[in-house]
């Protein structure tokens, strides 16, 4: 079995109008490309998949999170979701947007599992824990305190508006794949986005740059 | 650093799974099957050998089918140890061990087929001649042994000893479950209850089921039913009849790495009689809710179970 050779995978940039943003946190722009590494996850290379994973881990969680309200809950869905990813790769028809394939089936997963839960007796988000000290040593009080002004602000949002801030402002990704990954139209993912910037602002108004808007 | 990327990386701070790391293991024990079993048809397809094995078993009356290989391993978790292609002199002692919700379908070097279930471990010593092939079981396993009657097989669980006969049967022998029990499918089995001759061996033929409790005491039952609930793991659905809620959710212990807590002692006594899959736990969940008239809560990973005011 053949390896296929690691190409340089172009720099992803975005334009919103007044500039450009810079790329999202963690982009490393020589890695393998989802399509190399969907073809290497087909034949068993585990390595590949692992590499999958922790690209869209994160968004994976966000998603579910933002549906279902519960850590342990999205947790499931997202180990659920990749298994399912996993079985199913061949009818992923663009590997170069698998991200787009996966998030539609963390949804699905999401969407199935609220209807199986069980009445709890409190009804709310709980909270999502602040990384531990051994996952994030180099935080200080000052990045603690914004971390949980931001948390908070999440809280205030509708799943749908959370998912989109989250996808397009963390994750980097254009209102076409998110409108795909959430079922929702174009349109819908931008009015979604304007209103959760709207919500945050008041909180987060000395960080958010006014270039940023979309 | 601006305010934009302050913004971004409170953001990912704030939305980032709490216990990331353990997600990702997670992930990567649940898809090591479906890799394997992709990289075996990889092999297949380029003319290599195939690592795993779907059997289709006819037994007296009682026919298995082993489950699909997205549910077994076919690769070791640990250890040195060979699947599918064992070493010609079995020279070597191998010892073999899955983790919670996994099973593993190994081929001895005699020819004998393991399917080793959840949290269980087995040692398989090396051949010698003119001695009986022999294992130690911690868990459950099912065996289908190669028939020599030159080296009788024989498999160590705590203090009980099973010389097998040429046949299939299960054993279950969890560290602390208050009974070793072996099942047996097809065939004859031989327990040594304290593994020594001082006591009478007991003879197990298939459709019966004996337990060795805490107390010495072995039983017997004649109950090919019951046999069929001892190997229902290995076929996918669980099966269990007018047991307590507390042992059901005791056994999925088990297959999700949960636990369960039933504040309330008539709840956790509540019998229900149940088909259970192994591997969907909200749907269980669900399923057992309705079935004893209760609700659950989940905070982490434990789940607690109180009853419908």
């Amino acid at each position: 079995m053949s390896v296929p050779a690691v190409d340089t995978h172009s720099a992803e940039v975005r334009s919103s109008g007044s500039g450009v943003l810079p790329l999202p946190v963690g982009h490393d722009a020589n890695a393998a490309s989802d399509a190399e590494l969907v073809a290497r996850a087909k034949v068993g290379d585990a390595r590949a998949f692992d590499e999958l994973t922790d690209r869209y881990l994160d968004a994976a969680f966000a998603v579910a999170h933002a549906q279902l309200g519960y850590a342990a809950d999205a947790e499931d869905v997202c180990q659920d979701a990749f298994l399912t990813a996993l079985q199913r790769l061949e009818q992923c028809r663009d590997p170069d947007r698998f991200r787009v394939w996966l998030l539609r089936i963390v949804r699905n997963r999401a969407h199935n599992l609220r209807r199986y839960r069980s009445v709890r007796s409190e009804v709310g988000l709980d909270d999502v824990s602040p990384p531990s000290a051994a996952e994030d040593p180099g935080d200080d009080a000052a990045r603690a305190e914004l971390r949980d002004r931001i948390n908070a602000a999440l809280k205030g949002l509708p799943p749908a508006q959370r998912q989109v801030v989250l996808l397009f402002d963390l994750q980097g990704w254009s209102h076409g794949d998110i409108a795909e990954s959430l079922g929702i139209s174009e349109g819908a993912s931008r009015a979604a986005l304007f209103k959760a910037r709207s919500a945050l602002r008041p909180q987060l108004k000395d960080l958010m740059d006014p270039e940023n808007e979309a | 650093m601006s305010g934009a990327d302050r913004y971004r990386e409170a953001l990912g701070a704030a939305s980032r799974p709490p216990r990331r790391r353990d997600l990702r293991e997670r992930i990567q024990v649940a898809t090591q099957a479906e890799l394997a079993r992709r990289r075996s048809t990889a092999r297949g397809a380029a003319g290599g050998t195939q690592g795993s094995r779907a059997a289709g078993l006819a037994t007296k009356g009682l026919a298995l089918v082993l489950a699909s290989a997205a549910a077994v391993l076919v690769a070791v978790l640990w250890g040195p140890a060979v699947i599918g292609s064992p070493s010609p002199t079995g020279e070597v002692e191998r010892e073999y061990a899955t983790a919670e919700a996994e099973r593993l379908e190994l081929t001895l070097v005699d020819g004998t087929s393991v399917t080793l279930g959840s949290t269980s471990r087995l040692r398989v010593l090396p051949l010698r001649e003119g001695e009986p092939r022999e294992a130690h079981l911690e868990g459950v396993a099912l065996f289908e042994v190669a028939h020599d009657p030159a080296r009788p097989f024989i498999v160590r669980t705590g203090t009980a000893v099973t010389r097998v006969l040429g046949t299939q049967f299960v054993i279950r022998a969890f560290p602390g479950e208050r009974a070793i029990g072996v099942a047996v499918a097809e065939g004859r089995v031989a327990v040594l209850p304290d593994g020594t001759a001082q006591r009478p061996a007991v003879v197990l033929n298939s459709g019966q089921v004996g337990r060795l409790g805490a107390d010495g005491m072995f039983e017997v039952t004649q109950d090919p039913r019951e046999v069929s609930r001892f190997l229902s793991w290995t076929e996918g659905p669980i099966h269990f009849r007018d047991r307590p809620l507390s042992e059901v959710l005791h056994e999925l212990e088990r297959f999700h790495a949960v636990t369960f807590s039933i504040p309330d002692a008539e709840l956790a006594a509540r019998p229900l009689t149940i088909r259970l899959q192994r591997d969907r736990l909200h749907e269980t969940l669900t399923a057992i809710s309705l079935a004893v008239h209760a609700r659950y809560e989940r905070s982490g990973d434990t789940i607690t179970f109180r009853p419908l005011e």
